[in-house]
């Protein structure tokens, strides 16, 4: 047989739901993002306004809940746009390890930054 | 990939830039954000973003959002609200608000 299918009839209707979930979520995440940034010239660029917002625990659960949610919903939509091009399967294997990795990398960085920040003086 | 481009061809094909656009966005920021752990870093760092240039990009980031979010509440609403229908209708509302809400914000930014 030429026609080579891949996965079951189901298979990715989780990675369909969840963007949609992860939307709606990013949706509200997104507006807040922008007021608290833009709120004033320091609120977005003044380093110790932003460090004590992040020091803040329920900010800070917030941009934890924000960074994965917003990662997740980017990757995989990175991942769906690269799906509809007919690539060999190697191929695929091989930008599905590179988005996995560069989504870590950046996650974990990300995380990092957030859970290890200096205190203001 | 070349499809007929209908009506709402067009309001998917612009998801997707949008979409690409964000994500390529998203790392940047994420990455430069890192730079909190040192302050001096940081203030050159934000020296960057008083450049005029820098502040357009800004606002042509502002309608990549937008409309990246408002196209996905069309969907939302195609999928679970029976949108499909006004799918049309829907996506002239999103352009629509989109370019309203690009021109408030530049009349806040500029103005």
């Amino acid at each position: 047989m030429a026609y080579k299918y891949e996965g079951s009839g189901t298979s990715g209707t989780f990675g369909w739901y969840f963007q949609r979930v992860t939307g709606v979520v990013l949706f509200i995440q997104v507006i807040i993002h922008f007021y608290i940034a833009h709120n004033t010239w320091d609120s977005g660029h003044d380093w110790a306004t932003i460090v004590q917002r992040l020091s803040d625990p329920y900010m800070r659960t917030f941009y934890l809940v924000f960074v994965a949610l917003g990662l997740y919903h980017g990757l995989n939509g990175l991942w769906s746009v690269i799906r509809d091009y007919h690539l060999s399967a190697g191929m695929r294997k091989f930008i599905f390890g590179i988005i996995v990795i560069v989504g870590i990398f950046i996650g974990v960085l990300g995380y990092y930054t957030m859970l290890t920040l200096p205190p203001t003086q | 990939m070349r499809y007929v481009k209908h009506y709402g061809t067009w309001g998917y094909i612009l998801h997707r830039l949008t979409g690409l656009a964000l994500i390529s966005y998203i790392l940047i920021h994420i990455y430069l954000v890192s730079g909190l752990h040192n302050r001096p870093t940081w203030q050159t760092e934000m020296e960057i973003f008083r450049h005029p240039l820098i502040i357009v990009l800004e606002w042509c980031l502002f309608i990549v959002v937008i409309y990246h979010a408002l196209n996905g509440v069309r969907i939302f609403l195609i999928d679970y609200f029976n949108g499909a229908r006004y799918q049309k209708q829907l996506l002239t509302g999103v352009i629509a608000l989109s370019t309203i809400l690009f021109l408030v914000m530049g009349a806040i930014m500029f103005l």
